[in-house]
Parts: C-alpha cells; sequence; structure tokens
C-alpha cells in the first residue's frame, strides 16, 4: 500500500449492522481501514463473517452505525452472489439501468457504450434488442463487470468472484482488471476463493470475530492462496 | 462523469417506462388513452345517466380527474419500488431514494401529457384563455408535491408493512367516493359536506377544478389548505427518509 498517498476510503470506528425481524444485529464492529490508490485487497472470511456487508459499507450501500467514513466516488459495487438483470428490459437497457444506478453521466448509457461492455464481455448476442435471459450467468456477470471497468471507477468491489458463477468469470477478469482497471483505482474482491486472480492481489483482510484480525501485505504474482 | 440527481430520476423514469409498457408504440399510447376511457366512461355514467347538476360536467370532470389518477397512480406505483429493486438497491447500489421518485416523475409525465392535451382541447372548443390560467401552477404545485413526498413516504413504509401494496389500491378506491371528482360537495347532505370539502385529497385535486370549470380565484381557505397538506406529506416523507433511510439496505 501506499502510505503517502490519500486514502481513497477511510472508515473509522465503524460499525455495520444488519436487521432480522424488527431486531438489529450487529455485523461488524469498531473497523478502523483506509484503503488506497492501486491497492488489489482480497477479503478473506468465513460464510456470514461480514465480507459482503463491509463491501457494501464501502461502496455507501450499507450504512454504518457508528463511526465515519469517507470515500472518494466512484464506487462501483458488483455483489451479492447475483447479478441484476430485468428480464423485461433489453440488454442494452438493463446496462442503462446500471449506469443510471452508479449516478454516471448519460454518456455511459449510449448505444456505443453498451457495444463496447459487449465486445469486452466477449458475448455475441443474436440481436441488439436480445433480452437477459439469452445471456448465460457467466455472460450476464462478465457484462456487468464490463460495464463497471469501462466507467472507470475510483473503487470497484467485487463479491464472490469465483463461487457465483462457473469458473469462465475468473480467468476473464483476471485479463481484464489489468488492462481495464485504471491504475490509481482501488480493487476490493470478496470470496473463500480468488485463485484467478491471486497474481493480481497486493493486501489481505482477514475477517472474523465481527472485526479484521488481520491485515497483511501480499506479494503480487503468487498464484495461489494458502 | 456522474450525474445529477434530476436527470438521473429522469433516466429511471424512462426505463421504468419501457419496463411497464414494453418496446411497442402501441401500449404507451393505450397508457395514455386510459384516462380518456376511463373519463368517458364516468361521463357517460355519472353525466348523461344519472345526469348529475353540475354544469359543463365533462369539463369538472377532468379538471378533477387527471389530478385524481396522477396522485392515485403515482403513490401505487411507487410503494413496492424497494422490494421489487431490492437486488439493484443491495447488488449495484441503485440509490433508494432514486426509485419512488422515478415512478412519481413517470405518472407526472403521463399527467402532464394529458393535461396539457385538455387545455389545449378547452382553449379550441369553448373556452378562451383567461389570465386565471396562470394561477394554474399554483393550484398544482401542492398537487405535485404531495405526490412525490407520499411516493416516497409510501415506499418507505411499504418495506416496513409488506402487505401496504396490496392495500393501497383498497383505499385509493375508498378515498375516490369521499374526494368530489365525480361530483359536487353542495350535491352532499349537510352532515357529509364538511368531511367531503376537508379531505385532504380534496383540498389538493379541487383547485384546478375551480381554476378551469369554475373560471375564478380558488379561495384561500383552498389554497392554504392544499399547502398544508402538501407541507405535512413533505414533512412526514422527509422524516420518514431520515429515521429509515440508514436501515433500508438492512430491512430489504
Amino acid at each position: 500500500m501506499s502510505a503517502s498517498a490519500a486514502p481513497l476510503t477511510e472508515l473509522n470506528g465503524v460499525d455495520i449492522r444488519t436487521w432480522t425481524g424488527r431486531e438489529p444485529v450487529p455485523v461488524l464492529h469498531d473497523i478502523a481501514l483506509k484503503i488506497y490508490p492501486a491497492e488489489r485487497i482480497h477479503l478473506i472470511g468465513a460464510r456470514g463473517s461480514g465480507k459482503t456487508q463491509l463491501l457494501r459499507a464501502i461502496a455507501g450501500i450499507m450504512p454504518t452505525s457508528r463511526g465515519t467514513r469517507t470515500t472518494r466516488k466512484p464506487v462501483l459495487a458488483l455483489l451479492g452472489g447475483g447479478v441484476t438483470y430485468d428480464s423485461t428490459l433489453s440488454i442494452e437497457d438493463n446496462i442503462r439501468w446500471h449506469v443510471a444506478s452508479w449516478g454516471l453521466s448519460s454518456a455511459f448509457g449510449t448505444a456505443e457504450f453498451a457495444k463496447q461492455a459487449v465486445e469486452i464481455a466477449e458475448i455475441r448476442l443474436p440481436a441488439a434488442t436480445a433480452r437477459p435471459e439469452v445471456l448465460t450467468p457467466d455472460e450476464q456477470i462478465r457484462l456487468l463487470a464490463a460495464s463497471a471497468l469501462l466507467a472507470r471507477p475510483q473503487i470497484l468491489a467485487i463479491d464472490e468472484v469465483d463461487e457465483r458463477v462457473d469458473a469462465q468469470f475468473g480467468p476473464w477478469i483476471a485479463q481484464r482488471l489489468p488492462q481495464l482497471l485504471r491504475l490509481d483505482a482501488a480493487l476490493l474482491v470478496a470470496g473463500q476463493w480468488v485463485t484467478s486472480i491471486a497474481p493480481l492481489i497486493t493486501r489481505r483482510l482477514h475477517l472474523a470475530n465481527g472485526r479484521i484480525e488481520i491485515d497483511e501485505a501480499a506479494t503480487p504474482s503468487v498464484k495461489t492462496l494458502s | 462523469m456522474n450525474t445529477g440527481l434530476g436527470w438521473q430520476i429522469i433516466r429511471v423514469a424512462y426505463l421504468q417506462a419501457r419496463r411497464r409498457y414494453g418496446y411497442s408504440s402501441f401500449l404507451p399510447l393505450v397508457a395514455l388513452l386510459r384516462p380518456l376511457v376511463d373519463l368517458t366512461l364516468v361521463y357517460w355514467i355519472f353525466g348523461r345517466l344519472l345526469r348529475i347538476p353540475v354544469s359543463e360536467y365533462l369539463v369538472y370532470l377532468v379538471c378533477g380527474l387527471l389530478p385524481w389518477i396522477f396522485l392515485s397512480r403515482s403513490i401505487t406505483a411507487a410503494t413496492s419500488t424497494y422490494i421489487i429493486d431490492r437486488r439493484s438497491i443491495l447488488n449495484i447500489g441503485t440509490p433508494p431514494l432514486l426509485l419512488p421518485l422515478a415512478a412519481a416523475t413517470l405518472e407526472l409525465g403521463k399527467f402532464l401529457i394529458g393535461f396539457s392535451v385538455m387545455l389545449l382541447v378547452l382553449l379550441i372548443t369553448s373556452r378562451p384563455p383567461t389570465a386565471l390560467y396562470w394561477l394554474l401552477p399554483v393550484a398544482l404545485i401542492p398537487l405535485i408535491v404531495s405526490a412525490y413526498a407520499l411516493s416516497v413516504a409510501a415506499s418507505y413504509f411499504a418495506v416496513l408493512r409488506r402487505g401496504l401494496s396490496h392495500l393501497l389500491p383498497f383505499f385509493f378506491f375508498a378515498c375516490f367516493w369521499f374526494t368530489p371528482v365525480m361530483y359536487h360537495w353542495s350535491l352532499l347532505p349537510g352532515w357529509a359536506q364538511p368531511i367531503v370539502r376537508y379531505n385532504p385529497l380534496t383540498l389538493l385535486v379541487s383547485g384546478p377544478q375551480v381554476i378551469l370549470h369554475g373560471r375564478s380565484i380558488p379561495s384561500l381557505e383552498l389554497l392554504v389548505g392544499s399547502y398544508v397538506v402538501a407541507l405535512i406529506a413533505l414533512v412526514t416523507a422527509l422524516a420518514l427518509h431520515r429515521k429509515l433511510q440508514h436501515e433500508l439496505p438492512a430491512r430489504l
């Protein structure tokens, strides 16, 4: 990490909670975290350890119940073990929906932008007005990731890279990230296995017992994680 | 790179229209014609068959029914937005507030088209424009503010009470009969008049009726009442937003 640069995101004493019925349930406590430009961070933790909630908090999706959070935008998030496509909209309009949701200008929602995203995602569409059901789950996440990469985010957060879709996504994103993710952007990925992008990882955060237990530097180009 | 909230709302409203009406040009036309069908039916039943004693009944009906449709449909459409788009909120970070505001904007667009056509028809047929028409925005502002505010409030409330989206159409159906859209409040028995006349929904939809049908300036009582209703709706929406915005993603 580059401690001399200003952090892109800073969490100080942050608590994150979710709700079960009417009761708030604490998920993470007293999180202190700084994310710097060009960091490639892997969040590690058991199921339910709060990886997704931490990514949501960094992306500004999940509110914090205590502490302070500052983030340099745009932060684009692809989270939650599933992608968001509406079957009543064409693929192109789904891309427009994602772009509008991210608060990006309409220049990112044009037909040309969608065409570029489709090309980067290596998808063959039967027609420009095709619906998302013609895409496999892997193609859907590739297309969403391609749109996010084209939008040149300051922080890109991806959840469960290798688990949620077939193994094709891992190698694809590993190839595209160095080409398309801006050098000063930070990348956060969560999941038990991120073997495909392990060579890019520069920092690992281990989540357990509702906090970050280990925050360690990782050496890029290591092929597997222990 | 980033866009303003207003433009973002319009883009999402456009996509919500695509969702609702698909890609044919026929369905949006049907959506615009739907109020015309409602109007025709109500006019024939209440104006011609039951002969409601209101002069220029069609004009009276149009001036009340279009605002009513806008108000009720905005709130009803916005209610389920957080539930329907929960994956979009949680997975890609769609700002929640964007969804009910876009739903209300879509209804506002339809209302403004319908209302403009109606004004044009009025001008061409029987009613030369008067200076009173400049008062229309004054009467429409509380209606529009209330529609947006209540859309936001209802969408938050629907997350706490999931059955709301099913109950709301019944609520508006009941309210419709207590709002003088198809009849004039003076036709009711004395004891019922204050109930209908000071019904908050009456205050919101009556302004355009008074200006366009009655060709008079809305009373101070009506104007103040409508602005008070809008203010209460706005304060309620802001209070709910302030209280629930932090809990919303976790509650979804």
